[in-house]
């Protein structure tokens, strides 16, 4: 207790202690034996807890008054300044004389700074910049939430109509169409775009108004009003050469009439993919660079069948997001009383704020790379602070002259401070220039799925986050070497010399530095390779396709132009026969999604024939279409034509593929993938069997009654990582489609057939834009965009750590051998071998290493859950990831000990003996 | 220094400062004999730390109100005695003054009821 209590005493600032700390500890002692006899043991343990409180509180109060007087005398402001001033003077005086040691720090602090600074400013981009829009906390997205299911829902039109008409919570509220193509006609070089159509409201729901013109009003937004249009920016400024002369000008879009009635603003492009929740991600893969009014005919409006739109809205003044939701729940109610039958069961309104939904899913992945970022940064400021603790002990006899001389040891510590700070801000300079390169790369790199690339940048708020992280560094990786070489004193500086002896709390602390380097080394790795395995593991995962010389190109054919089935038939059937005849085309065929390229269709289907359906097993009561919310199996359909399954070297597995006969009037047909066959016609063959299917757009008025005519293997399709669906494949001759991707395979280099068939595509219809042509082997590249960028970022973070972490191990035991030469000497003059010196000193490093590896893969274990959602196929604690990271770490460290080692081995007794 | 300015004017004057006036005004006293009446008169409604009682004694000291003094008979230990100054005198009774006078204020509108009623 006594003991306890001297310490705490020396807590004080020495004039407090001296004049009072006696006299403490006898009033402490009286009162615990007072507060013994009249309260007991009890009232002693109250006393004390309240005096360790009273203690630390005043020693704090009195630490602070005393350095607010320390800088009262050593005088103002001004010769502080100065006495700064020189300190900056003679510590770069001091780091030009030792270059090597300067680079070194620099260029270690340069790559954690700028680092830190590349990942801060993607924070910053997603985070932190609020949404570009008036008063954002009042924009939200309305979706309904799944209650069996995760993620937010689109919305049926229907709802929307209700909402729109019932609420009184929003001032604005518009639905949203997933984004469509737009053939930009009339005009020099005929343009596809991409845009979305959008209800009265959008844009002042968003708070954004056109720069020039107007947005649309309620009577542009009903069925069979004129065609308008608003566009892009960068749009009008393409095609137009930005002149104000179009507004109310006819364009020609999609072959039809539209008038322009609005300019938005440069860099608007609402709804961005990054904008939207995961679940409706897929529809808006293209920044949209025009819009229309939805329009929506009072039969469309009323529909609650199909899911199609996203509904954004702006909040009243006062109204909170919850009191919107209860609003619209209640809403929802009424109608699920009103129409029971086609009420959307088991969903729930969810009213999202916008900002919300940007950050929501890239949220975690963020913090993730900024936590291993900050890792590099530590195990930089670390290798930093040992340098500066090697560096102080070889200058431990020219501090010891200057405190002889009359330095205080607080000018001392500030003179030592003002070279780290020096050395921090030439490393956080060096590492702005590397941000500003890093930058470059990941906005380069990273899918628009995950960041919005060009947002990506170095403002002011990143620039002075750097500066302050190379100020605080400084500050953090000085002060402790500072306030250990200051304690030096002439006496034991002109005994013991620059290499005095009898420092084994600075040996320890080198250890422990190397320790703590090592384990977050293996952290980063860790993360590294187990990002790595989930990328080999998506590579190696089976298309179903053959991906080589496969160049697919996308078409949409204006209604203005083909108005009806027979001319879409007509010109699809013209074109494969056309290209089919290239003699560097082997196949050639269409498909509406490319596989990898964005969600296919859901339809559902039933099995048998009319009037006996079953779904799986279990009769239907309804006598109406099934919906997407209540059938027990949904199937991805497409809609394909020509030579398609040969061209995407898909195996026919049974019966035929679609030919010529499978015309319009002859019997529907359809053909379907392995995964339905095996799951719904498990011991028989489905060939000639019945199938009924609907899809989710009704638009297209597909035949619910269907014979089987084929099985084909599976095809992946939106994504590598997600199970493959039982799929149905309908012939573009029956079910005719304005927008297919055609899909042709080459003799050769696939890109080499880009131009060939553009010729034909021209001498066709010379005003068809072909738009998103890409090899196959491109967009299997495209879809592993995320999971290459996170092994990129972290590679990259992971590799620096590594160097680090073994130059910091170097750096300490080269400290080691020099510190121990004279010993070394002794013993090789005593007939040690090499491999007895090798044994010594590996074996510290060794040690040092192992409990590194020890340390960093329990951390590992306990961190690297965070990754599991960004893995596939890979578990978290994967054995071999660990085991191989501990052995290229281990490899690592032995190689950056080995040197010093061997050094050790030839030093010359003679030498070494006469050292100081 | 600023400090010390203002505990010789009384400002800046923590209620513990005067209780340790107002002990000391009954005569010389030591750190923890303060304590003890301080302890006395107040019902124990204040538990005193030994170092929240020495700095307050330290920047009385520092402010002039008390000072030390030998004790008038010799001591066997390490402990401090302390005297009022006249200028601690002149703080400590204004300071009661307008304690006074708040105190006398709230009587006046019921605050305080004699102990019987």
């Amino acid at each position: 207790m006594k003991r306890l209590l001297h310490r705490l005493l020396r807590l004080f600032p020495a004039s407090f202690r001296d004049q009072y700390g006696e006299e403490m500890l006898e009033f402490l002692a009286l009162r615990t034996r007072d507060i013994r006899r009249r309260q007991g043991w009890l009232g002693v343990l109250r006393i004390w807890i309240v005096n360790a409180f009273d203690i630390s509180r005043v020693v704090l109060v009195e630490r602070w008054e005393g350095t607010r007087r320390a800088v009262h005398r050593t005088g103002t402001f001004r010769s502080f300044v100065a006495d700064s001033w020189r300190d900056v003077l003679y510590a770069a005086r001091s780091l030009r004389r030792d270059a090597a040691f300067t680079a070194a720090v620099v260029l270690t602090l340069a790559l954690g700074i700028g680092g830190t600074s590349v990942i801060f400013s993607l924070v910053n981009a997603v985070l932190l910049r609020p949404p570009p829009y008036e008063d954002h906390d009042r924009v939200v997205g309305i979706w309904e939430r799944c209650k069996h299911c995760s993620g937010d829902a689109p919305v049926p039109a229907g709802d929307f109509s209700d909402w729109k008409a019932e609420s009184q919570s929003f001032t604005h509220m518009a639905a949203i169409s997933t984004s469509r193509s737009f053939n930009i006609g009339g005009v020099d070089r005929p343009e596809r775009v991409s845009g979305v159509a959008a209800s009265a409201g959008f844009f002042e729901a968003l708070g954004v108004l056109p720069s020039l013109g107007r947005p649309f009003r309620p009577q542009d937004d009903h069925f069979g009003a004129g065609n308008v249009a608003i566009l892009s920016d960068d749009l009008w400024r393409r095609q137009f050469g930005a002149s104000p002369e179009v507004i109310n000008k006819p364009i020609r879009i999609n072959a039809e009439t539209y008038t322009v009635v609005g300019i938005m603003p440069p860099g608007f492009a609402f709804p961005r993919q990054s904008e939207m929740p995961s679940t409706v991600r897929r529809w808006f893969d293209k920044m949209p660079d025009l819009w229309v009014p939805l329009a929506l005919s009072s039969e469309e409006a009323q529909d609650r069948s199909v899911r199609r739109f996203a509904v954004i809205a702006r909040l009243r003044e006062g109204v909170t997001l919850e009191q919107a939701q209860a609003e619209l729940r209640v809403i929802d109610r009424n109608i699920a009383a009103e129409y029971p039958d086609e009420a959307a069961e088991g969903h729930a309104v969810a009213v999202v704020a916008i900002r919300e939904q940007i950050v929501r899913d890239i949220r975690p992945v963020l913090l993730l790379l900024l936590g291993a970022v900050g890792f590099v940064l530590l195990i930089a400021c670390a290798n930093v602070a040992s340098l500066l603790g090697i560096r102080g002990v070889r200058r431990r006899r020219e501090l010891a002259v200057r405190r002889a001389l009359g330095a205080s040891r607080g000018r001392v510590v500030r003179q030592l401070l003002a070279e780290s700070v020096f050395l921090a801000w030439l490393g956080g300079g060096l590492g702005l220039v590397l941000a500003g390169v890093g930058v470059d790369v990941v906005s380069l790199l990273s899918s628009s799925s995950i960041i919005r690339g060009r947002d990506i940048g170095l403002d002011v708020r990143v620039v002075g986050f750097t500066l302050s992280v190379a100020v605080m560094t400084g500050i953090g990786f000085g002060l402790i070497p500072a306030l250990r070489s200051s304690r030096a004193n002439v006496h034991e500086a002109s005994q013991g010399g620059a290499r005095g002896g009898g420092v084994p709390t600075q040996r320890l602390f080198g250890h422990f530095v190397v320790v703590g380097q090592l384990a977050l080394a293996v952290v980063l790795l860790v993360a590294t390779g187990l990002t790595l395995k989930s990328l080999i593991r998506l590579h190696q995962v089976d298309v179903g396709i053959n991906t080589d010389q496969m160049l697919t190109m996308n078409l949409t054919l204006p209604a203005a132009k083909y108005p009806d089935d027979n001319a879409i038939r007509a010109f699809y059937t013209e074109l494969f026969d056309r290209v089919a005849a290239l003699p560097q085309v082997q196949h050639v065929g269409a498909i509406a999604r490319v596989p990898l390229t964005g969600h296919w269709g859901i339809g559902w289907f039933t099995l048998g024939t009319p009037g006996s359906f079953e779904r799986a097993g279990q009769p239907v009561q309804r006598s109406g279409p099934l919906r997407p919310g209540d059938q027990a199996c949904c199937a991805s359909y497409q809609v394909v034509g020509g030579a398609v399954f040969k061209a995407l070297g898909v195996a026919l597995q049974r019966g035929r593929a679609f030919t010529e006969q499978d015309r319009e009037g002859a019997s529907a047909v359809a053909i379907i993938n392995e995964q339905l066959a095996r799951r719904f016609f498990p011991n028989e063959d489905p060939v000639g069997k019945q199938l009924g299917v609907w899809t989710d757009i009704d638009a297209f008025a597909i035949s619910p009654v269907r014979r089987i005519v084929g099985v084909v293997g599976d095809i992946k399709q939106a994504d590598l990582s997600e199970e493959v669906m039982p799929q149905i494949f309908l012939p573009q001759s029956q079910v005719p489609w304005r927008s297919l991707s055609l899909v042709a395979r080459g003799t050769a280099d696939p890109a080499a057939l880009t131009v060939a068939i553009r010729r034909e595509v021209r001498a066709l219809d010379a005003e068809l834009p072909i738009a998103d042509i890409a090899t196959m082997r491109t967009i299997i590249a495209r879809s592993v965009a995320d999971p290459r960028f996170y092994v990129v970022v972290l590679g990259a973070f992971g590799m620096v750590a590594l160097v680090l972490a073994a130059l910091g191990a170097y750096g300490v035991i080269s400290y080691l051998v020099n510190e121990r030469a004279k010993e070394m000497g002794i013993r090789i003059a005593l007939g040690a071998r090499a491999v007895d010196i090798i044994k010594l000193i590996l074996g510290t490093g060794i040690l040092v290493t192992v409990l590194g590896l020890g340390l960093g893969l329990s951390l590992a274990l306990a961190l690297t859950r965070f990754l599991a959602a960004m893995l596939f196929e890979v578990a978290p604690t994967d054995p071999a990831t660990f085991a191989g990271v501990s052995v290229v770490l281990f490899l690592s460290a032995v190689v950056a000990l080995y040197f010093p080692a061997r050094r050790a081995t030839k030093l010359d007794p003679v030498t070494s003996l006469r050292l100081d | 220094m600023v400090r010390k300015r203002r505990t010789q004017h009384g400002e800046g004057l923590t209620p513990i400062m005067f209780q340790i006036l107002v002990a000391l005004a009954e005569g010389d006293s030591h750190g923890y004999a303060i304590m003890q009446e301080i302890e006395r008169r107040t019902d124990c409604a204040i538990e005193l730390g030994a170092a929240t009682l020495y700095r307050s004694i330290k920047q009385l000291v520092e402010g002039g109100l008390i000072a030390e003094v030998k004790p008038r008979e010799p001591v066997h230990s390490q402990r401090r005695y302390y005297r009022l100054t006249p200028n601690g005198w002149k703080v400590a009774a204004s300071e009661a003054r307008r304690l006074n006078a708040i105190v006398r204020w709230a009587r006046a509108v019921d605050l305080i009821r004699p102990r019987h009623v």
